[in-house]
């Protein structure tokens, strides 16, 4: 059931790693412990589409990124790109491929190099991935700048004299700058302010719009999602709880998780003002996770099935939208405001008490 | 009304390095009165964390120093206080809740001995062992025993031999247990499950929202009139987030305290403050209450600020942005420093920096809504 046009395509991939082990532990072959930091996702990304990744920090999603970009070896499942296997490429057969995939990283201060120029920063992967001499690679970066907002002549300038904004913009001038099909967006505006932030989030659009990339967008801010993805993932502990198209999942939610992330976004909405967040508990560990759904522990609405049985990512009424939850037909109609308090209101009953809604 | 717990008034600080002068604070006043949660927002590089450090004189002076202005907190004004007087300050009302909670917990201490840290020496400070200052203009004179002045005192001086009196008291905060159920008392104000375990642990053991939690029962274990809440949320994950701050505005209204908020996140400012201050370039732009400078904002920045949170998707088109970038504050420009990317700008902009002045139709005094630009009652025509 592969669609044609899917440009990336992830299936059951897996990420685990494994923590080391002391001299006594290995001695008594106690089994060997692992953080099951991607844990069965299966993805599609079509060509020209992005895709935003949104859950909380520890959920696995830089991880996944990394591993789109081939930058972590997947410990299990596959990657298909553009209908080739791409999962165990090796070699000069993977550095020719990486010219299709490219990433921009979380840190933009750590992600450059502060001892190169602007223009051998951004003229690294052509070197890699094109060749030619110093100043053929100088004037295709040249070319490059006007479409990432930068002024032509900071060729010759530092990292350090760049904003966090124009960091963010070398950043992305350097994915770039080979052509990519697909861009890892990893967190690109979560270091910059509102009014920065928008600045790039309209240029990322601009330039899909233009070029036709495919992008996978990695945030926690729900906001940069909202403007730059046309479907949306929401990833906890390690595996997808839903996936949707970006309006319907942020007007709709269903997963209880996606519906706790979203009531707890604050809204510059003083109307909104003194509403109090129901939901306790934190991200727990990803050391060998138990088994039943990974929410239950947090999940308002959980009975003794979901802390048995993992809820699979299943077509959700006959729509295109994927959950993965036991009462996904129950809590449907629950919207995320439910899961907060106002001020002086009575304290509602247990959710976990309330009868579903009739549906 | 009250007086004020904090009042600020015409504040200069700069940062002198070797690249010249930053006029990072300018020429800002602001009261905070009791039981008050105000926030303020600004992006970064504005002088909000300068100007939440500054209160309690924490900036370190140099490269930084207060140039002019007061910043009287109960009466006392910290300006005035001598360097080498400053640990007197420490402690003694202003609660300080820092950004990055890993950062300013010490990783050799446990959790307990953070906490019970705190609370010793608000003991000793009770106890009159350690100087401090007690409001007023002159700090307090511990060079006279304040204790033995009394008939009484003086008796039991006579009867009690030298130090015993010290010596009881000390006995009594030695005892473990004794500070144990204090150090409890606080954890669970903060809501922390299972205290006795949590004592224990080192801050590297507890995740983000956790050590969040420890740096503000410390803060509150000071007994502050004045909490300063310096990005307290920026480095949490969203869920995390929102647990922390339905904890603050659980305390707001437990913990007798005036709160400032300060923040680059509209959407948590909404949320927790009563009154709000916007900052631009080291100044104050706008001042009010939240609902009415979120509704009807009175300076260009504020409204600019605002339109530039992404609420829309691909679909209904681009986001607004502000044209141009935050001024080098070794060179602010003269007058408003928002003109150069102001679309109100005029000649008069230029000139004097607008004085942050009552809007009409607000109400008078502290609670009115105040904004530094010119023309103010054009912003609400603005797109």
């Amino acid at each position: 059931m592969t669609e044609p046009s899917a440009l990336l395509e992830i299936e059951d991939v897996r990420k685990r790693f494994p923590l080391p082990r002391s001299l006594g532990e290995s001695l008594a072959r106690r089994p060997e412990r692992a953080i099951h930091a991607v844990d069965g996702v299966t993805i599609r990304v079509r060509a020209g589409e992005s895709v935003g990744l949104i859950g909380e920090s520890g959920s696995g999603k830089t991880t996944l990124g990394w591993l789109v970009a081939r930058l972590h070896e997947p410990s299990g499942g596959t990657l298909r790109f553009d209908g080739q296997d791409v999962t165990h490429l090796q070699g000069s057969a993977l550095r020719t491929w990486r010219r299709n995939v490219q990433i921009v990283f979380q840190d933009p201060v750590g992600s450059l190099d502060p001892r190169l120029r602007v223009w051998q920063i951004i003229g690294e992967p052509i070197r890699a991935q094109v060749g030619g001499r110093p100043a053929e690679v100088r004037e295709r970066v040249r070319a490059l700048l006007p479409t990432v907002g930068l002024p032509p002549d900071c060729l010759d300038q530092y990292p350090h004299e760049f904003s966090g904004g124009g960091r963010q913009r070398v950043s992305l001038a350097r994915a770039l700058s080979v052509q990519p099909r697909l861009i890892v967006l990893d967190e690109p505006t979560s270091a910059l302010d509102v009014a920065v932030q928008a600045q790039i989030l309209n240029r990322l659009v601009d330039l899909q719009r233009e070029r036709g990339i495919a992008y996978l967008l990695i945030t926690h801010n729900v906001a940069a999602v909202r403007f730059v993805a046309d479907r949306v993932a929401v990833m906890y502990l390690g595996q997808i709880v839903e996936q949707a198209a970006v309006r319907e999942l942020l007007e709709h939610p269903v997963h209880p998780y996606t519906k706790a992330l979203l009531a707890a976004v604050p809204v510059p909405d003083a109307s909104r003002r003194r509403t109090r967040y129901r939901i306790s508990g934190e991200i727990p560990s990803l050391v060998d996770p138990p088994p039943g759904c990974r929410f239950a522990p947090r999940c308002p609405f959980v009975i003794d099935r979901c802390r048995v049985e993992d809820p699979p990512l299943l077509p959700f009424q006959g729509t295109s939208r994927l959950v993965a939850c036991h009462r996904a037909d129950e809590v449907r109609d629950i919207p995320p405001e439910e899961l907060l308090v106002r001020d002086g209101a009575p304290a509602a009953p247990s959710p976990g008490a309330r009868p579903p809604p009739a549906s | 009304m009250t007086d004020p717990v904090l009042d600020i008034a015409h504040l200069d600080i700069t940062y002198t390095v070797g690249a010249g002068t930053f006029y990072a604070v300018s020429d800002v006043s602001l009261k905070v009165f009791p039981r008050q949660v105000v926030g303020i927002v600004g992006e970064t590089g504005c002088g909000k964390s300068t100007l939440a450090q500054a209160i309690p004189r924490l900036l370190p002076e140099p490269p930084a120093s207060i140039g002019a202005g007061r910043i009287v907190f109960r009466g006392t004004d910290l300006v005035k206080v001598p360097k080498r007087q400053l640990p007197m300050v420490r402690g003694t009302g202003i609660g300080m809740i820092f950004q990055e909670p890993l950062n300013s917990l010490n990783p050799a201490y446990r959790v307990f001995d953070q906490i019970a840290e705190a609370i010793r020496i608000r003991h000793y400070r009770d106890m009159g062992w350690v100087k401090t200052f007690q409001g007023g203009d002159v700090p307090f004179d511990y060079s006279k025993p304040a204790a033995t002045a009394t008939v009484g005192g003086a008796l039991v001086r006579s009867i009690v031999p030298d130090g015993a009196l010290e010596e009881a008291a000390r006995d009594r905060l030695r005892s473990r247990s004794e500070f144990r159920r204090e150090v409890l008392e606080y954890l669970r104000l903060v809501r922390i499950n299972d205290p006795e375990t949590i004592l224990n642990l080192y801050p590297h053991e507890l995740s983000g929202g956790m050590r969040q939690r420890i740096m503000i029962a410390m803060a509150l274990s000071e007994k502050p009139s004045l909490l300063i809440a310096d990005e307290p949320t920026s480095a949490l994950d969203v869920t995390i987030q929102a647990q922390v701050l339905t904890l603050m505005k659980e305390l707001i209204d437990e913990v007798d305290a005036a709160i400032l908020f300060i923040s680059h996140d509209l959407g948590v400012i909404a949320e927790t403050a009563d009154m709000i201050g916007v900052m631009y370039a080291g100044r104050l732009v706008e001042f009010g209450p939240v609902a009415e400078v979120f509704q009807t904002p009175r300076h260009p920045y504020t409204k600019a600020l605002l339109r530039a949170a992404p609420a829309r998707y691909k679909a209904d088109g681009r986001l607004s942005t502000i044209p141009g970038s935050v001024p080098n504050l070794s060179r602010p420009p003269p007058g408003c420093r928002f003109h150069p990317r102001c679309v109100l700008a005029r000649d008069v902009c230029r000139g004097e920096p607008p004085p942050l002045a009552p809007v009409a139709g607000s109400v008078e005094g502290p609670e009115g809504h105040r904004s530094a630009c010119y023309f103010a009652e054009e912003v609400p025509g603005l797109p």
